[in-house]
């Protein structure tokens, strides 16, 4: 097929009219009515159409309008009703058309067939009709030839007006599954029609679709703007726009879709988009009643039925699934996108495993679905079978060239395949070469230890190995994530595959790797427990309640912002919290609803104890929806739920949120959390915060921006005070900047170094990713002769980034004095991993540190390593002496 | 913001090349040293006083690690660091040193010009800031010309420096520079850890106690590496090394080129240690050095082998020759009173 090019032939003709006989007065109408057509005044089309008589063309004007409206049966009507004939020919493929949209498939096969015999002179576009309704039949080799022979069609040069060269153009868009040169060719048709009437919507928005299949929104975006523009409320225009901002996530896709359904209030592809939209937030019970919107208005709807099938699916509804799949049979028993369609929506409920299996049927049907092929390689790498699902990957991208995630996919892959691979008891870690050494024995501490404290916890033990990789990259990470860079996320769980961020993906106290590992894992638990039906803000919230298990510093703190937001009613209630998941309102929603989340399980874990939590697990892996477990386990409406977290929480933080919010806090928007209240040095701002202090003396930011104020003038006594005051409003106050840096800084000055390392340990510990702080604390604690203090402060801050070569060497020369081997060798190991320029002295340096740990066989290694570079090294070759004679 | 893969390989992979080079020429450090020094304008107080910081740290370590008499190192620097310098860094004043050395040294002596300051690149010509008439590079393969039956070294810290392999390329001559090309004009980070790899200890790569241009390179060239990393920053000079004449200068010594052998040769033996096998007078000594010798080569020979062997052959032979070394070591210590 490829190299069949189409050949180019210029034609020039506007909105022609469909009967050469009009009459004069007629040519008046069809003019106004054209006006009022391309500006989308549909009222005014209709008014000037409403008794059309016999001319075709502003008939035709009146049904295209009637169907963009809304109004089907009157649509239908005019074309000539269910049985026809329509009142010419040339009519019948529109009355086809209007008979497609009310679900009366037969009658517009009847009507296209009667436009072929015709020989109407669209009869063309009504042959595009008639295959497009066999290709998901038993007869799908006769429609793909009905397609091909568009080609012809056009080379002969019959394609001379807009709508058959929108039928060329989507039937080679059909056939490019099959031959990806032949989308080329569709964008030509779709370029020839909107040129032969710049004013036509219809060959702006096959471009837009066309884009938006081969993946380029942004071409898509500008051919939807360029209706959109003239006729703001186009349906069908906002659709394809809607769909592209679903496609590029954003959350104004469902915005788009109702704004269609205001034209149009049953329009069968805006339902069905927004019963998506809406299933994709978990809204199962919703979107099925707008799938059924969908279908009633036109039962063979394809996304429709799609959608009514995911969600029996995804509610374990399997009888259900299969009356919607027979239903399917009846007239498309080779359609694959319905299966395609709910693996796709499986993966955002994190069911890979049934996405696969669903994949495979769609492929069955359908073998050209070359996007489920790549999609479903996709989830097969995703659940740890990577050279299966890598094949599958390239074979979709073969056939679907365009497909960013394949690329990006295969492309990361290529990269991995370099990757040092290192196994553990639970864990097979996959990591860049070059950070292997460094990073390998640290990832598998810290993957065992997450692995026995959650065991420990959840009582059971997942499928293992788990599959941990860790890149490099964001970019990297992004990719393998979701197939696109720029995910902001650091890590993710497939279940039995995680994938994070390295350390070195970004720079230091950016984020804590462990944290996040901790993290990831959990995920893995609440998964495998609930066999992959826990509801994501469950997963979330309970996962980061583990962070904050395992470590007080781990996972997010509440900050100003969150409290306002919360207090202002921007949260979500708990029976909600899905919502700021999938549809943030403010960028900071995100990491507040994980937060909020999380203290729900602060909350039943103090009420109920943690044997609830696993019971919620359990429930949802038995079908059960949160709704009722809340009611069965909390003995809660979801109501009540709502009122009683959100006291305990109140009650919890009763101190901070008064502290934080209220009239004294100064506006800020919820992404601001660092205190910008006076912060002058001037008196007057001393004087104003001063002021603010004496209306309320409970709020929290003015004293800190006093403190802060009065100590960048040198007033030590007076800042100790206000900033003593700020930390008991606020003791989990975590910013860098807040009233304990302050109080270091004024103990530093004053001489008192302990208290100021005191206080730099305590800030250090609020935070997870504090890494300035506790080195600063470790100089410290240098200056004092605190030689433990300042190996606990380099520990800690070489656990959060390991990759500062220097503060291994102070780590490692502090353990030796303290006599700490065990501490020794851990720096030993990470410092000789940083590959320092003079290898021959640190694995000398490291064989000391093994052999005063006692692990004499490493250090002989280590030994001959150092020596196998300076054979010359007297220090080593002593150390091998002595090895010798400890052995 | 991390260790470079290739720069581990790279340097793991000279350490054979290191060892080698020293068993092999260490005769290279009988040879009297001369030094000049010539410090550029620095254009404000700080970078003068980090230019002539810098000759006052490398006087040091020449002068009392290193063993290099004081008289034979010359410093020339800018006319506001009196005391710390023998005289302004002119155009007459360095073309004077030059015809000095010229007079007071032979083909044996090596001498080492350490170019320290600002370095600039216009119309294709790059040159050291100096007061009064800047020197271009061409000018200074001129200025060189007298000694060119010596064995020279030059080393050019400053930015834009890398022109100057290309213009004073000679065979056994080494030329570093701290960049690549005339375009990479900013301030440089390289002479700051070529300054410290004078210092020795760490930039002692094979750990004989010597120091040779070549590991100071090395040295400098992969901290200089590690402070981009570790700032996040791009790094904005990549230093590159020419010894073998043919004026296209490496940054890492690949198997096959002939840079970094005469860099390797051009070694600073410490203070007070002896410097060749041929001063010993002690025959038992003699002999026992020509065991270890012996040893040292049938070590470089295991080396070859490695590939051939399991791992753990290769370590269990090789123990024995260093364990072979090590006692051999101790009695050449104990016959001597000191390491070789």
């Amino acid at each position: 097929m490829r190299g069949r090019a189409v050949a180019f032939a210029l034609v020039v003709c506007a909105l022609a009219p469909l009967e050469a006989t009009a009459q004069s007065s007629d040519v008046g109408r069809r003019e106004a009515a054209r006006a009022a057509w391309v500006e989308g005044r549909w009222a005014d089309v209709l008014e000037v159409t409403r008794g059309g008589g016999a001319d075709a063309a502003l008939l035709a004007l009146r049904i295209r309008t009637l169907l963009l409206t809304g109004e089907r049966a009157a649509a239908v009507r005019a074309a000539g009703g269910r049985d026809g004939p329509a009142p010419a020919p040339a009519l019948e493929r529109l009355r086809g058309e209007a008979l497609l949209a009310i679900g009366e498939r037969e009658h517009a096969r009847a009507a296209f067939e009667a436009s072929i015999r015709a020989r109407a002179p669209d009869a063309a576009v009504a042959r595009f009709h008639l295959a497009t309704l066999d290709l998901h039949t038993a007869a799908r080799p006769a429609a793909i030839d009905a397609f091909d022979s568009f080609i012809d069609f056009y080379n002969e040069g019959r394609a001379d007006t807009p709508e058959e060269l929108v039928a060329v153009g989507r039937a080679l868009t059909r056939l490019g599954r099959a031959d990806s040169g032949l989308f080329r060719d569709a964008l030509r048709a779709f370029d020839e029609a909107a040129a032969l009437d710049p004013l036509d919507p219809a060959p702006r928005i096959a471009l837009g679709d066309l884009f938006r299949a081969t993946y380029q929104t942004t071409d898509a975006y500008a051919e939807y703007a360029r209706v959109l523009e003239r006729i703001p409320e186009h349906p069908d225009a906002l659709v394809g726009r809607a769909r592209a901002q679903r496609f590029d996530g954003n959350p104004d896709a469902l915005a788009t879709a109702r704004r269609a359904l205001e034209v149009d209030p049953h329009h069968p592809a805006a339902l069905a988009l927004v019963a998506r939209l809406t299933l994709e937030a978990e809204g199962s019970e919703e979107a099925r009643a707008i799938a059924r919107d969908a279908l009633e208005v036109d039962p063979y709807n394809l996304e429709g039925l799609s959608i009514l099938a995911a969600t029996h699916f995804l509610e374990d509804d399997l009888a259900g699934f299969d009356r919607v799949v027979a239903r399917l049979d009846t007239f498309a028993p080779r359609y694959g996108g319905l299966h395609g369609t709910v693996a796709e929506l499986a993966v955002t409920h994190r069911k890979y495993a049934e996405a696969v299996e669903l994949a495979r049927v769609a492929l069955e049907r359908d073998p050209d679905l070359h996007e489920v092929r790549g999609r479903m390689g996709m989830n097969l790498m995703r659940l740890g079978r990577i050279d299966e699902g890598r094949a599958e990957v390239e074979a979709g991208f073969a056939g679907d060239p365009f497909n960013p995630w394949f690329k990006n996919t295969l492309d990361l892959f290529d990269k991995v395949d370099g990757f040092a691979v290192m196994e553990s008891e639970h864990f097979e870690i996959v990591l860049p070469a070059d950070e292997a050494d460094l990073l390998g024995p640290l990832v598998r501490e810290t993957a065992e230890a997450a692995w026995d404290g959650l065991v420990a916890r959840y009582g059971f033990e997942p499928p293992a190995p788990v599959r941990l990789e860790i890149y490099p990259s964001s970019a990297d990470f992004s990719v393998r994530a979701l197939g696109l860079a720029g995910l902001g996320a650091l890590g993710v769980s497939f279940g039995p595959t995680l994938a994070m961020d390295s350390p070195s993906a970004r720079g230091p106290a950016e984020f804590n790797w462990r944290s996040v590992l901790w993290h990831e894992l959990a995920h893995t638990f609440h998964l495998s427990r609930s066999d992959h039906e826990v509801p994501r803000w469950f997963s979330e919230g309970l996962a980061m309640r583990e962070q904050r298990v395992e470590d007080s510093r781990w996972g997010f703190k509440p900050s100003i912002a969150f409290f306002q937001a919360w207090e202002a009613g921007r949260m979500p209630p708990l029976s909600n919290l899905t919502e700021g998941l999938i549809r943030p309102r403010f960028p900071d929603q995100v990491p507040f609803t994980y937060l909020l989340a999380s203290y729900v399980f602060d909350w039943i874990e103090e009420e109920e104890g943690f044997g609830t939590v696993l019971a919620f697990l359990d429930g949802y892996r038995a079908g059960a929806s949160t709704e009722e477990l809340v009611d069965e386990r909390l003995g809660l409406g979801m109501e009540d739920a709502d009122e009683a977290f959100d006291a305990w929480l109140r009650a919890r933080f009763e101190g901070e949120l008064a502290a934080t919010t209220g009239e004294i806090a100064p506006a800020r928007s919820p992404a601001q959390g660092a205190p910008t209240f006076g912060g002058g040095r001037d008196e007057a701002a001393i004087r104003a915060l001063e002021e603010a202090i004496d209306a309320a003396p409970g709020a929290f930011l003015p004293r800190l921006a006093l403190g802060t104020t009065l100590l960048a003038r040198g007033r030590l006594d007076e800042a100790e005070v206000q900033l003593r005051q700020a930390l008991r409003l606020f003791p989990g106050y975590d910013d860098p900047e807040g009233p304990l840096w302050g109080l270091a800084t004024i103990h530093e000055r004053r001489g008192e170094t302990r208290a100021a390392a005191d206080a730099l340990r305590r800030l250090g510990y609020l935070s997870e990713t504090a890494w300035e702080v506790p080195l600063r604390e470790a100089e410290l604690r240098r200056e004092m002769g605190d030689l433990e203090g300042e190996r606990d402060a380099l520990r800690r801050a070489t656990e959060v980034y390991p990759f500062q070569r220097d503060l291994q060497l102070r780590r490692a020369e502090v353990a030796e004095r303290l006599d700490d081997p065990v501490e020794w060798v851990r720096a030993r190991r990470a410092v000789l991993a940083l590959d320092p320029v003079d290898r021959a002295e640190a694995h000398f340096e490291f064989a000391r540190a093994l052999l005063a740990a006692g692990e004499l066989d490493e250090a002989r290694t280590q030994v001959l390593r150092a020596l196998e570079i300076a054979p010359r090294y007297e220090a080593a070759l002593e150390l091998l002496l002595e090895l010798r004679r400890s052995s | 913001m991390k260790p470079r893969a290739l720069l581990s390989r790279a340097v793991r992979s000279l350490a054979g090349a290191i060892a080698l080079c020293a068993v092999a020429l260490h005769t290279a450090e009988a040879q009297d040293v001369w030094v000049v020094q010539v410090v550029g304008l620095g254009g404000n107080d700080h970078y003068t006083e980090r230019f002539t910081g810098w000759a006052d740290e490398i006087r040091t370590h020449l002068v009392e690690r290193w063993g290099v008499e004081g008289e034979r190192i010359v410093t020339l620097g800018e006319e506001d660091a009196p005391g710390r310098i023998d005289g302004v860094s002119r155009r007459e004043t360095i073309e004077a040193t030059v015809e000095r050395l010229t007079r007071e040294t032979g083909p044996a002596d090596r001498i080492l010009f350490v170019l320290i300051g600002h370095g600039s690149f216009r119309d294709g010509v790059a040159s050291l800031n100096l007061p009064g008439r800047d020197l271009t590079a061409a000018e200074w393969n001129d200025l060189l010309a007298p000694l060119s039956d010596r064995t020279l070294a030059l080393v050019n810290l400053a930015s834009s420096s890398g022109p100057f392999v290309q213009a004073l390329a000679a065979e056994g001559r080494t030329v570093i520079t701290a960049t690549r090309s005339g375009q990479e004009r900013n301030e440089t980070q390289f002479g700051r850890y070529f300054v410290e790899a004078l210092g020795g200890g760490a930039s002692d790569l094979d750990k004989d106690g010597r120091l040779s241009l070549f590991e100071a390179y090395i040295y400098a060239r992969s901290e200089t590496s590690r402070y981009y990393d570790e700032a996040g920053l791009l790094a904005t000079e990549h230093a590159q090394l020419d010894d073998d004449g043919d004026g296209e200068a490496i940054d890492l010594p690949l198997e096959d080129t002939a840079d970094g052998r005469a860099a390797a040769a051009f070694r600073f033996a410490p203070r007070g240690a002896r410097t060749t096998v041929a001063t010993v007078t002690d025959s038992v000594a003699t002999r026992i050095e020509a065991e270890i010798a012996e040893i040292e080569a049938r070590l470089a020979a295991l080396r070859a082998e490695r590939s051939t062997m399991s791992q753990e052959a290769y370590d269990l032979e090789l123990e024995g020759l260093l364990v072979e070394l090590a006692l051999k070591n101790r009695e050449f210590r104990a016959r001597t009173g000191g390491g070789r």
